[in-house]
């Protein structure tokens, strides 16, 4: 009798460890699962999506003038006179020369 | 016929000196070359300096009378070439003054006097040295050159300033012509009622005000270098107040540009 009731709790013990290592194993497999699952919503695929059309403003009656176009033309070529003026000149400033001449200890 | 190669030889030498020796090829004294004078001087003054030290140094050690006489030599040719440095660096100064618009005939020409009077002296010193019979007779020459420094470079700063200020003029010229030119464009406009060029008015307005601005800070840069004298121990800090006072007058003048170019997109409409 008492053997037969050794038996079964061995039994029982073999079962319940063996549904632990089965809901473990099926646990590992279900986070695997769900972080593939996760990393796929997180890095949507790339859709197609219109260009975005860029506002055009109406040109004045003026945009083609020829004496505004002169102007625009000369004012471009002062800007880039402006940014390559040099207004240091550090290669002009007067020599640094040794003056003092003497002879003494 | 027999002349005939003669002539062919002749003709091809005429030929070939007219293509090399064309005024192209003729080396033209220019800033340029006058800079690189310039730079190639002050490089022999520094060798020749550290050679004069060096001998200096020996004399004052051992006191022979060899070290002695190769101290006098080193220092005569330390000061001939510090002599030549400053003849160099006042030509190519001459130059750069004379190739910069916007610079005055009358300034120009009074800096030219006063340039060519100090490359004049130092040419009649550097002539005087080879006469120095001992140590102290260079070392007496020497000293007239330092104190005589002292005044070529409130020159040199004052001639730096002028430069700059003819830079900044050009420029400013340039821009007050578009000015103009803009005003007659935008009282076209008006006239023709197509857009309303009130706020156009108001900000061809506030460039002519940063041109103004920009006038007024170089006067006030021009007008420190003015007061420099020979004695200032720190002339290059005037120099670079001078300078910084400068750079705000350039802003101004990058911001009238600007402004302009702001109006011009308005009209067309961009």
């Amino acid at each position: 009798m008492i053997k037969k009731a050794i038996l079964k709790e061995q039994k029982l013990f073999a079962i319940i460890l063996g549904l632990i290592v089965i809901s473990l194993f099926l646990a590992i497999i279900r986070v695997t699962f769900l972080y593939q699952w996760l990393e796929r919503k997180v890095s949507p695929t790339p859709k197609p999506t219109p260009t975005p059309i860029r506002k055009v403003a109406t040109p004045s009656a003026y945009a083609t003038d020829s004496a505004v176009l002169e102007i625009e033309a000369d004012l471009k070529a002062i800007e880039n006179d402006l940014k390559a003026t040099d207004l240091r000149e550090t290669g002009l400033q007067p020599p640094v020369l040794d003056m003092e001449v003497e002879f003494e200890e | 016929m027999k002349r005939l190669p003669f002539i062919f030889l002749i003709s091809l030498y005429a030929i070939s000196y007219t293509l090399y020796a064309s005024p192209s090829s003729a080396q033209e004294f220019n800033f340029n070359r006058a800079y690189n004078d310039y730079l190639y001087s002050y490089n022999q003054y520094r060798a020749a300096h550290t050679d004069y030290v060096a001998a200096k140094q020996q004399y004052l050690t051992y006191k022979t009378l060899t070290a002695k006489t190769t101290a006098q030599g080193k220092t005569l040719k330390m000061l001939e070439a510090r002599d030549k440095a400053v003849r160099t660096y006042l030509t190519a100064l001459r130059l750069k003054l004379g190739g910069t618009a916007g610079v005055s005939t009358d300034e120009q020409n009074i800096l030219y006097l006063k340039i060519d009077a100090e490359v004049s002296w130092y040419q009649n010193h550097k002539s005087t040295l080879p006469g120095a019979g001992s140590i102290p007779d260079l070392i007496e020459l020497s000293d007239q050159a330092q104190d005589h420094y002292k005044e070529t470079e409130v020159l040199a700063y004052q001639t730096l300033g002028t430069i700059l200020a003819g830079k900044e003029n050009a420029l400013r010229d340039e821009i007050q012509t578009q000015i103009n030119s803009l005003e007659e464009k935008i009282a076209q406009i008006r006239q023709e009622g197509e857009i309303d060029t009130k706020t156009l008015e108001r900000w061809l307005l506030e460039a002519q005000n940063r041109l103004t601005w920009s006038k007024e800070k170089q006067f006030a840069a021009q007008s420190l270098l003015a007061g420099l004298k020979p004695r200032e121990r720190n002339k290059a800090k005037v120099y670079n107040r001078a300078q910084s006072s400068l750079a705000e007058s350039h802003q101004y003048l990058k911001e009238a540009n600007s402004y302009l170019l702001e109006i011009i997109r308005e009209v067309k409409g961009d």
